[in-house]
């Protein structure tokens, strides 16, 4: 797992959905954090490159065609991530305003 | 229709763009976002834009990750030949370079047409003496040169001192400098 250097606001808002699931599927991420796929998706990539995110298909079989992508932060991750979600909010309180992970049907937790 | 189409064709420049390695993943996963997005209330345009994001930096990270690994090729020593064929080849260019220069000045220096020194400065354009490293120029006050001055030119450059403390014949100072009378022992 690499150092991620400088976390964004953008980056602590990632973390913190993938910090209240066990897997998450990225447009969820999307949709959580409130910020646009062209945002989200460099950010996922990036976790992911640096081993603090792993990605994962979509395992049912009710979809047909191209599966989905899930995300799972890597237990060892978990630690470091929820300091650095801290340390973000303490710079920027305003969490109320922000669209909180949502459970839905649509979520996948798998296994 | 047309809107199938242009979404097609953007997502197959992202996956052009992506490198080799996650080509299959991203476009599948792009895909699979692009269908069940607007469910979601994201646009496919929206989409789109985030995959050309997501591509364009996958691909920066994978330059970037060539370049450092071909700068630690170097600075570890893995591969010392490649490193001394390189700065090898390097110098041979340089050499090959300074050569070619060399030449085409020399080239300039024998190709002073002989005849243009029939004209006004045969002092200065004799090809007997053009080898000759103690011969007078006008232009460097030193050796041959193969500059066609005029008779103002030399003047502004060469004063009568320098012309008779040069050795110069009175008929050729006399040239530039007609008032010259030799001082007659």
């Amino acid at each position: 797992m690499e150092n991620l250097g400088r976390i964004t606001p953008a980056t602590a808002m990632v973390l913190e959905v993938l910090l209240s699931v066990d897997s998450v599927w990225g447009l969820q991420v999307v949709k959580d954090v409130g910020k646009k796929p062209g945002t989200v998706y460099p950010i996922l990539d990036r976790l992911e490159a640096a081993g603090w995110v792993q990605g994962e298909w979509d395992s049912t079989e009710e979809r047909k065609g191209p599966r989905r992508r899930y995300y799972r932060l890597v237990a060892e991750a978990r630690p470091l991530a929820s300091e650095y979600v801290k340390v973000q909010q303490a710079k920027a309180p305003s969490p109320a305003s922000r669209p909180s992970p949502v459970m839905s049907e649509e979520q996948w937790c798998g296994a | 229709m047309r809107g199938v189409r242009r979404t097609e064709t953007l997502l197959a420049i992202c996956v052009a763009l992506t490198p080799r390695y996650l080509r299959a993943v991203r476009e599948e996963q792009w895909r699979a976002d692009l269908r069940d997005g607007p469910g979601l209330g994201i646009s496919p345009s929206s989409l789109i834009f985030g995959a050309i994001c997501s591509s364009v930096t996958a691909r920066f990270h994978e330059l970037l990750y060539r370049g450092s690994m071909l700068l630690s090729r170097f600075t570890k020593g893995d591969n010392m030949k490649l490193a001394l064929g390189m700065v090898g080849a390097a110098a041979v260019l340089m050499g090959g370079a300074i050569a070619g220069i060399q030449a085409s000045t020399n080239t300039e220096k024998v190709a002073a047409p002989p005849s243009m020194g029939d004209a006004s400065h045969p002092e200065c354009y004799d090809a007997a003496k053009m080898n000759d490293p103690n011969d007078f120029c006008y232009q460097t006050i030193g050796p041959w040169n193969s500059r066609l001055l005029s008779d103002d030119e030399v003047r502004s450059v060469v004063s009568l001192d320098q012309m008779i403390s040069a050795g110069h014949p009175t008929d050729q100072i006399q040239r530039y400098y007609p008032e010259y009378q030799p001082v007659t022992k």
